[in-house]
């Protein structure tokens, strides 16, 4: 390890204890990468950067190495233990990581069958405790405890401290980016598992105002000032590789044709707006409001497509 | 919001037009999902309506593509209007007169390589039976009695005249070059004037705007240039405010016009600032353009007559925006300019383009700009095209004019576009919000059983019953809220007879007038007390009202008349003796015709502000009741389809005005003229007589003076006759206040009461035919059931997105 890469990490690490939504994100994308054909474990995505990060500050390894490690050892004990290991490393919190992970372990518990006894028996210990996890998140919900931290989430949001590492970002992904770790934490547990469909509304509504004063007070523009698409994409090509990384991660996951101001932003970062490409579900002209209220059901669509 | 914004704004909203009728084109190709139109069965979307919305979007698509600017011009009289356009415009497209001209409205649009003007007229026909009607009138008319007594004003009587000439029936679809557009002009300003006098009913115009107005077509020189970037320009060169007196539907047309402009261009004399001229600039801010005042600007003109004591620029913007028009209209849009030096510095470089050079003189406009730019020497320079080019822009900076219009085309430019766009966004949410709550239902059917379906259709059914009941309710309501507004219109339109009878008493009496009017105020407050607390406490809230209406304020009306110094209270007349006074008497009605017009139109503007306010009142409280009857319906309905009725209701407000035509023969045959004989004395020349006078001036004889005859004219006024007119008129006015209230009442509040029971019960079946389609749909065969389901499902994700881009673009255009 450089000492590049060892101050990337640091910073690195600081991004993620304010956006835990990469951390839940990466491990998503991790249990859908390895694929359980028979007793051969297989990293489909070795190469992707973002989650080889999330995986070395967690870990300690690149995701290389754990690759060699799978492939050396193939169906091998250790490697089954080793990821799961890794898994209970990346400490889950949301509810959607939960499930989804728990859903991913307990497919490949019915591939093994009964080969492997005593891995069966760990992934039947892990699912166990993320189930527990989940029974804590719910009774949070229903007592009423997750209404009060999700609205905390939603103050403490727009206001971050001078040593938040994303501070510099360009107002449209700022934005974004908030709204993303909206949904991935106690405000979007909160609105997805609530049984009381209007509460679930005004605080989605009561969002949306805040959001939309944050970003149109960054903008310096009124709430409602429309604003053309490229005056807010244009600005996201100049991020620095680590802002880019991040953002056009967060911004390229969970695609669906449903989200098309997600994907223009990732692509903005990436290489450039193709403002054509995106027509005609990508809006054109829009107000901080109107970013605000997009976003905010462009990523939830994104989740919801998780849960499912 | 800034140009590149709206911009942006214009393409959002094609971008949302587009993706609309592409939503609308699959929603009509999906199978089993949109049916034809059955008389039968009322629905959401049938794709009868599916295909009108396609032709209302394409329409719309066009309008914010080709977008048009338009900037009415309206002036007080004689300030220069139509010279402004000219101005403008860089020719002589409308006559510029010193006389009151145009009285109806003509576009005048801008139309690149248009060199001479051309203008298309396409209501020539109805002007023509309109004419023919007018010829008819004016020929029966004249049976009984002479042109001038008909018609007493010279213009109308001139017009009348151009009428019987037949002039009108040459009236055809185009005219080409400015004097047979002249003509056309004066013909239809001759109808026109005459119309009104007769009570004739212009040709009505269609709501969709300018489409059959006269419309001048020419290449403006300048605006094109600064407007090129923003598409279709057109002024409006609007009527007077003489003309907006006469409540006919001239003032609907310019009203209808005006709330569609893009921006406003107040046209004011700055020669008669701060005299008895401001109240008529008043007159057209509050009266005319109360609505539009963000979109008003003013051009003071005739500043270049400007004396060394005058008010400068900055005087005279503080004065009309502060004092004048209590902060209306910010400082920053009153310009004063000079339009006449405008024009002939725009008409030059006008004909400097076009045609290279200027008209060799004796042409006017030639003489008129040479002489004001180039000197008493122009005919030496006027020749040379870079002297006279130069000359031209020197003057078109004098006259003040650049800055200002450029303002006001860009922000004319910018308003049409958000005007364009707001109408567009509308219809896209619109359609949007209808198709979301059909595709709701339709896919509730994929989640609900055949049994749960039935019985919504049946409960539906029901709710549709309960309207009825409600309607028969509010229809008893409204019959004993007619007979209370009938006894409240009687009370007003007395106390308005009052007030005028008091008024008049007074002017033909003189003195006493202010105790008068405090005795008579006060009686009259009583009477109304009085009559409202016997109706009884159920009409609070309007007897309230009534109390905070100002009554009539005789001591001000009394400060307006001229007290009638030399009035014979014996024999009720004024007379005036010499040839010098024949005019002077016709100058005194005219004068007492004006104060009587005043008082009725004063009282006629109160009666009116305190039955609309009644009426307001009375409405609300019908509202109410139906709200509270239809409670119960609303809420059982809207739970039963789990969302929310947008319903929104208004009633109509009274439009009760005072036709100012009424009063067209009032102060007519009270002035009698004859002559008389009458002795004189004259000085008799000479020492002799000189000397006897000076001993008739001692002996007070009439020494040193010759006796002689004369004739001479004698007018006499006879202001009984004015009073028994003044009362005629009285009777007219109160029959016509009652007439106009009980029709409010019995015709309009029913025709709303009935519009909007009708529209609830359509809105209501509309969803118990997708009900209804809905439980046909689960006959389908599986895999045609769940293509169906699919299609929903997508295209309700696609009308998410349209909804909610469509909701955020209204708000944000609202918003500016």
């Amino acid at each position: 390890m450089t000492t590049n890469d060892f101050i990337e990490d640091a910073w690195f690490v600081a991004v993620q204890q304010y956006h835990p939504q990469l951390t839940e994100k990466a491990l998503i994308d991790l249990v859908n990468g390895l694929e359980v054909v028979g007793d051969h474990l297989r990293c489909r995505n070795a190469s992707q950067p973002m989650i080889g990060r999330i995986w070395r500050a967690l870990t300690g390894k690149t995701l290389r190495e754990q690759y060699i490690i799978d492939i050396n050892l193939k169906i091998g004990m250790d490697a089954v233990t080793a990821w799961l290991k890794d898994i209970q490393a990346f400490q889950a919190k949301s509810d959607l990581a939960l499930a989804m992970v728990s859903d991913k372990l307990l497919e490949t518990r019915t591939e093994l069958g009964s080969q492997l006894v005593e891995v069966a028996a760990a992934i039947d210990q892990v699912v166990e405790d993320f189930g527990s996890q989940m029974n804590e998140i719910n009774r949070r919900v229903q007592e009423l405890e997750m209404r009060d931290k999700a609205r905390n989430h939603l103050e403490l949001l727009v206001v971050r401290s001078g040593e938040y590492p994303l501070r510099k970002l360009p107002p449209l992904a700022q934005v974004f980016v908030e709204i993303d770790e909206l949904w991935w934490g106690d405000f979007g547990s909160y609105c997805r598992l609530t049984a009381n469909a209007e509460a679930a509304k005004q605080m989605i509504e009561l969002a949306h105002r805040k959001i939309s004063e944050a970003f149109a007070g960054r903008l310096g523009l009124p709430v409602h000032e429309i604003v053309a698409i490229e005056e807010l994409l244009n600005p996201l090509s100049k991020l620095s590789t680590g802002e880019g990384e991040v953002v056009a991660y967060l911004a390229n996951y969970g695609i669906s044709n449903r989200n098309p101001l997600m994907r223009a932003i990732g692509n903005a970062v990436l290489g450039g707006v193709d403002i054509q490409a995106a027509a005609p579900t990508l809006p054109l002209a829009i107000s901080p409001s109107g970013v605000a209220q997009r976003l905010l059901r462009e990523s939830r669509l994104a989740t919801l497509e998780i849960s499912r | 919001m800034h140009k590149g914004n709206i911009e942006a704004a214009g393409r959002e909203t094609l971008r949302l037009l587009n993706y609309t009728l592409e939503v609308l084109n699959k929603h009509l190709a999906a199978e089993d999902l949109v049916h034809e139109e059955d008389p039968e069965q009322q629905r959401q979307l049938d794709r009868k309506k599916a295909r009108l919305w396609k032709d209302v979007l394409r329409n719309e698509i066009r309008k914010v593509e080709n977008l048009e600017t338009v900037l009415a011009v309206i002036g007080t009289t004689s300030a220069g209007k139509s010279l402004t356009i000219n101005a403008i415009v860089g020719a002589e497209i409308l006559p510029s007169r010193p006389d009151p001209m145009t009285t109806y409205p003509t576009l005048v649009r801008h139309k690149t390589g248009q060199k001479e003007p051309i203008l298309h007229f396409p209501l020539a026909h109805n002007f023509i039976e309109l004419g023919k009607a007018a010829k008819a009138r004016i020929q029966d008319l004249m049976q009984n009695k002479p042109l001038d007594e008909i018609f007493p004003h010279i213009r109308e009587r001139q017009s009348a005249e151009h009428i019987l000439s037949g002039k009108f029936e040459s009236l055809t679809e185009t005219y080409i070059d400015r004097e047979p557009i002249f003509q056309l002009l004066e013909i239809i300003n001759d109808l026109y004037r005459v119309c009104a006098p007769l009570d004739i009913s212009l040709p009505a115009v269609a709501d969709d705007g300018g489409a059959a107005l006269p419309v001048i077509e020419v290449e403006m020189f300048h605006v094109g240039t600064v407007n090129q970037e923003h598409g279709q320009f057109t002024i409006l060169d609007s009527p007077g405010p003489d003309d907006f007196r006469q409540g006919d539907r001239l003032r609907d047309i310019v009203r209808r016009q005006l709330s569609q402009a893009s921006a406003v261009l107040l046209i004011c004399d700055f020669t008669h600032l701060n005299t008895d001229a401001d109240k008529e600039i008043q007159e057209l801010v509050e009266e005319v353009l109360a609505q539009l005042t963000d979109r008003v600007f003013i051009f003071v003109n005739k500043f270049d007559q400007r004396g060394a004591r005058d008010w400068g620029a900055e005087e005279v913007r503080k004065y009309l925006s502060h004092t004048l028009l209590d902060g209306d209209i910010p400082p920053s849009r009153i310009f004063p300019v000079s339009a006449r030096s405008a024009f002939r510095a725009n008409w030059a470089k006008r004909e400097l383009k076009l045609r290279g050079h200027l008209p060799e003189p004796p042409d006017h406009n030639t003489e008129d700009f040479g002489s004001e730019a180039l000197g008493t020497l122009w005919k030496r320079f006027i020749r040379d095209n870079e002297t006279t080019r130069e000359a031209a822009e020197a003057l078109w900076r004098n006259s003040l004019f650049d800055e200002p219009l450029e303002m006001v085309i860009r922000a004319a430019a910018a308003n049409a576009a958000i005007i364009s766009l707001k109408s567009a966004i509308a219809k896209v949410v619109e359609y949007n919000r209808v198709l979301d709550r059909f595709l709701k239902i339709r896919a509730t059917a994929a989640t609900t059983s055949a049994e749960t379906l039935q019985s919504e259709i049946t409960g539906l059914q029901s709710d549709v019953s309960k309207t009825g009941k409600a309607y028969d309710i509010a229809l008893d309501h409204m019959k004993e809220m007619v007979e209370f507004f009938s006894s409240f219109v009687d009370v007003v339109c007395q106390n308005a007879s009052d007030d005028v009878g008091n008024i008049l008493d007074e002017y033909f009496k003189t003195g006493k007038i202010m105790q008068l009017a405090k005795d008579k105020s006060a009686e009259r407050h009583s009477l109304l007390r009085q009559l409202l607390t016997k109706i009884g406490e159920k009409f609070s809230p309007l007897v309230e009202t009534a109390e905070k209406q100002p009554g009539i304020d005789l001591k001000a009306m009394a400060q307006d008349f001229d007290p009638a110094t030399g009035f014979d209270s014996k024999t009720g007349t004024y007379v005036l003796r010499g040839h010098a006074h024949a005019n002077e008497a016709k100058a005194l009605v005219a004068r007492i015709r004006k104060s009587i017009l005043d008082v009725f139109l004063a009282v006629s503007r109160a009666t009116q502000t305190r039955l609309a306010s009644a009426s307001a009142t009375l409405s609300n409280q019908l509202w109410a009741d139906i709200d509270s009857n239809l409670k119960d319906v609303l809420e059982s309905a809207e739970q039963r389809l789990k969302r929310s009725f947008d319903i929104t209701f208004t009633f109509p407000k009274p439009n009760l005005e005072m036709s100012e035509t009424v009063f067209r023969d009032y102060g007519t045959n009270v002035v009698r003229q004859k002559a008389e004989k009458y002795e004189r004395y004259v000085e008799r020349k000479g020492v002799a007589g000189k000397v006897k006078r000076w001993f008739a001036d001692f002996f007070g004889e009439r020494w040193g003076y010759d006796k002689i005859q004369e004739t001479r004219e004698v007018s006499t006024i006879n202001l009984g006759a004015l009073r028994d007119q003044a009362n005629q008129k009285l009777g007219v006015f109160k029959y016509e206040m009652q007439r106009q209230a009980e029709n409010f009442v019995s015709s309009v509040l029913r025709e709303s009461v009935d519009s909007y029971f009708d529209d609830l019960k359509k809105y209501i079946e509309a969803f118990r035919g997708d009900l209804l389609d809905a439980l046909s749909d689960k006959n389908l065969e599986k895999d045609r059931l769940q293509a169906l389901y699919e299609t929903i499902k997508k295209l309700k994700s696609e009308v998410d997105d349209l909804l909610h881009d469509g909701t955020s673009l209204k708000t944000a255009l609202e918003a500016i």
